[in-house]
C-alpha cells in the first residue's frame, strides 16, 4: 500500500508539480545542487575531465618524473613537490586543487616536457598541467 | 637510420631497457647494423641495481640463503621446475650462460656478476632485508653480507626522515639472524644533511648534494665514524653520475672499502643502470630512436611503422588490437628491418597492454599466460589473484630460437624474435630472474637476429 502511495506522489511531483515550477521559473535544482558542492571544491566533472582522469590514472608513482623535473628545484618545496604531484595528488582531488594555483601558475612546461619524456606509462604532463590549472579556475577560491 | 624515407636497418630493436639494449649490443657484436626504438624508460631505469639471474630453489623466507648452489645449478633447476619458464624453452643454449654473462659485463660498463659457478650474493637492501642476487652494479656487488665477517658501519644520514643508521643497523642485524649469519652493523649517522629542509630530501637529491660536495660528505662520514668499523655500507645515493670519485675518496680519506646497498623506490641506481646503457648503447654506434613501431594487421614485418615520439595523448580508450586510433596529426614512417628484436617489456614500459583481452600491441601477437592462452583478461578473477600472480607471468609464446609463435603455436615470422621480460611463463617481479633472462635472452636474440639479417638483404646499405 504504501508502495503505491509513493508511486501516486512521485507522478503527482512529476506530472503537476515541475512543469508548474518550470512554468513559473523556479525550478533550479541542478544549479542548487552545484551551488551547494562548488565552495566545497567538488564541482562538475566533463567528459574531457574524465578523459585526463584516466591519463592521470596511469601514473604508477614511480619517482622517475621527478628526477628529471627542473622545475623540482627552483621551487619552495612547500609550494610544489615534484611533477607526480600532477597525477598522484592534484588529479584526484580537485578540493585540494585551489591550494595548487600558486605552484600550477608557475611551472615551466619544458621543464615538464622534460619530466614527460622518461615516464614509462605515457603520463602527459604538460597537458596535465594545463587541465589543472583550467581546473582550478573553475573552482572558488578557498 | 631515419632517411627521409623511412627508416633502413638490418637490425630493429624495440625497447631499451636491459634487453633491448644487450639485442642491439650483441647484433652490432656480429656487424649488424642496429637501430633501437624506444618509447621512454622503462622497469630497468626503475630496477635496485640488483642483477638476479636464477633464486636458489631451496630458499624460503625461514631460510634465505636456501643450499647456496651455484648459479648455474640454480638456473637447471629453475628450467626443470618450469617447463613453460624461458630457461626451459631454451634448454640446449643454457651452457652459454657464461658467455653471456661475460658480454654483458664486458659490453656494459658498471655491471658485475659473479661467476655462474658460485652462489649468490647476500645484499643489504636499504629497508633491512637481504636480497640474495647473482650480479649488481660495481659499487653494490662487493657488498655480500654472506661472506664478509668484517664489522660494518652502516651509513645514515641524522637529518633525514628514511635514512636511520640505527634502525638500518638493527634490521640488517636481524635479517642475518635470520639467515644463520652473525653479523656486526654499527651505525654511522652523519650530519651531511643538516638544513632544515633535507628531512625530505629524495635519493636523486642526496646523490646529486654528494656529487656537488663529496670532500664535504666524506669528512661527516669521517667525525660520525666509530671504532672499530672495518668496512662501510652506504645508501644507495653515492651518485646520479659514476659514484667512484666518492667510493676513492673514502678509501683515501678513512681507509676504509665502502659499498652502496640496493635501492628501492626513487633508484638512484636504476637511472645509473640505465645511463649505463645508453652509453654502451653509444659506444658500439647503435642508432637510438625514440617513439613507437606498429605493425598492421596482418602481423607483416614489412608493415612496420614508426611513429612519432610524442607522449600518448587522453583518452587511451581505442587502443584495441585491430582497430587502434591513429591521429591525423601523428607522422609515421615505414620501417624495412632485416629482423626484428621485440624487447618492449611487459605493462609497465608498454610491452602488453589491455582493453578487455591482454595483447602484444606492436605486432598484436597472441598473448598467453601460464598454462592457457588469454582471452579476457576479466577472467583473472580473485581466486586467481591469490598467491601466484598468472597474470605477471603472461606474455608472448617463444620457440627455442626466440620466434614468437602465433595462436596455432606457428612461427610468426623467421625474422622475428621477442626476448626479455615480455616472454610468457616469466615474473620478472617474482620469479628472481628478471636481469638474467634479459640478459640471457636479450644476447640470442640479438645474435639470432643478425645472423637473419644477413641470410637476407642488407637494409641498411652496410653489409651484414
Amino acid at each position: 500500500m504504501s508502495r503505491l502511495w509513493g508511486n501516486l506522489y512521485l507522478a503527482y511531483r512529476a506530472i503537476a508539480v515541475r512543469p508548474i515550477k518550470a512554468a513559473l521559473g523556479r525550478d533550479g535544482g541542478i544549479e542548487r545542487f552545484h551551488e551547494n558542492y562548488r565552495p566545497e571544491g567538488l564541482i562538475p566533472t566533463t567528459p574531457k575531465d574524465r578523459a585526463m582522469l584516466a591519463a592521470a590514472g596511469r601514473c604508477i608513482s614511480c619517482g622517475l618524473c621527478d628526477a628529471f623535473d627542473g622545475n623540482f628545484s627552483k621551487l619552495d618545496r612547500s609550494l610544489y613537490d615534484g611533477a607526480s604531484l600532477l597525477p598522484r595528488q592534484w588529479s584526484r582531488s580537485s578540493v585540494d586543487l585551489p591550494h595548487a594555483r600558486r605552484a600550477l601558475a608557475r611551472l615551466r612546461p619544458a621543464e615538464l616536457r622534460r619530466a614527460q619524456a622518461v615516464c614509462p606509462t605515457g603520463v602527459p604532463l604538460v597537458e596535465l598541467a594545463h587541465w589543472l590549472r583550467d581546473r582550478a579556475r573553475r573552482l572558488p577560491t578557498p | 637510420m631515419p632517411t627521409e624515407g623511412g627508416l633502413r636497418t638490418d637490425v630493429l630493436v624495440l625497447g631499451g631497457g636491459m634487453a633491448g639494449t644487450v639485442a642491439a649490443l650483441a647484433a652490432r657484436r656480429r656487424g649488424a647494423h642496429v637501430t633501437l626504438v624506444r618509447r621512454s624508460y622503462g622497469a630497468t631505469a626503475l630496477s635496485s641495481g640488483a642483477l638476479d639471474v636464477a633464486p636458489d630453489p631451496l630458499a624460503t623466507p625461514q631460510r634465505p640463503r636456501g643450499q647456496e648452489l651455484s648459479i648455474e645449478a640454480c638456473i637447471h633447476h629453475l628450467a626443470a621446475l618450469r617447463p613453460d619458464h624461458p630457461y626451459a624453452i631454451l634448454q640446449d643454449e643454457l651452457g652459454r650462460i657464461p658467455e653471456v654473462l661475460a658480454f654483458a659485463e664486458e659490453a656494459i660498463d658498471g655491471v658485475r656478476f659473479v661467476s655462474p659457478l658460485e652462489p649468490s650474493r647476500g645484499l643489504a637492501t636499504p629497508v633491512g632485508t637481504l636480497k640474495f642476487s647473482a650480479g649488481a652494479l660495481d659499487s653494490v656487488i662487493g657488498g655480500d653480507l654472506v661472506r664478509s665477517e668484517e664489522r660494518i658501519g652502516v651509513v645514515g644520514f641524522r637529518h633525514h626522515l628514511e635514512y636511520d643508521a640505527e634502525l638500518w643497523a638493527r634490521l640488517l642485524t636481524e635479517a642475518c639472524a635470520e639467515a644463520g649469519l652473525v653479523r656486526t652493523f654499527l651505525p654511522v649517522a652523519c650530519d651531511f644533511l643538516s638544513r632544515e629542509d633535507d628531512v625530505l630530501l629524495r635519493p636523486f637529491e642526496i646523490a646529486q648534494r654528494i656529487d656537488d660536495e663529496p670532500g664535504a660528505f666524506v669528512s661527516s662520514l669521517g667525525r660520525a665514524l666509530p671504532s672499530g668499523v672495518q668496512r662501510l655500507l652506504l645508501p644507495p645515493v653515492l651518485s646520479r653520475g659514476e659514484p667512484d670519485t666518492v667510493l676513492r675518496l673514502i678509501e683515501d680519506r678513512l681507509f676504509l672499502p665502502a659499498t652502496e646497498s640496493l635501492a628501492t623506490r626513487l633508484s638512484v641506481l636504476g637511472l645509473r643502470l640505465q645511463r649505463f646503457l645508453d652509453a654502451a648503447l653509444e659506444r658500439e654506434g647503435v642508432d637510438v630512436v625514440e617513439g613507437e613501431v606498429r605493425a598492421g594487421a596482418d602481423r607483416d614485418l614489412d608493415t612496420l611503422a614508426l611513429r612519432s615520439a610524442r607522449p600518448r595523448s587522453p583518452p587511451r580508450q581505442a587502443f584495441l588490437p585491430g582497430a587502434e586510433p591513429r591521429g591525423e596529426d601523428e607522422e609515421e614512417a615505414p620501417i624495412r628491418a632485416g629482423a626484428v628484436v621485440l624487447a618492449t617489456g611487459k605493462y609497465l614500459a608498454g610491452g602488453l597492454a589491455k582493453n578487455g583481452c591482454l595483447f602484444e600491441p606492436s605486432m598484436r601477437l597472441p598473448v598467453t599466460l601460464p598454462g592457457r592462452r588469454c582471452s579476457s583478461s576479466y577472467g583473472l578473477t580473485s581466486h586467481e589473484l591469490v598467491g601466484e600472480q598468472p597474470f605477471f607471468a603472461a606474455g608472448v609464446r617463444v620457440d627455442s630460437r626466440l620466434h614468437p609463435l602465433d595462436e596455432g603455436g606457428r612461427v610468426v615470422d623467421e625474422r622475428l624474435f621477442a626476448c626479455g621480460d615480455l616472454l610468457a611463463g616469466h615474473d620478472p617481479a617474482g620469479d628472481g630472474t628478471a636481469m638474467g633472462v634479459a640478459v640471457f635472452t636479450g644476447y640470442l636474440a640479438g645474435r639470432w637476429a643478425a645472423l637473419a639479417a644477413a641470410e637476407g638483404t642488407s637494409f641498411s646499405g652496410e653489409g651484414g
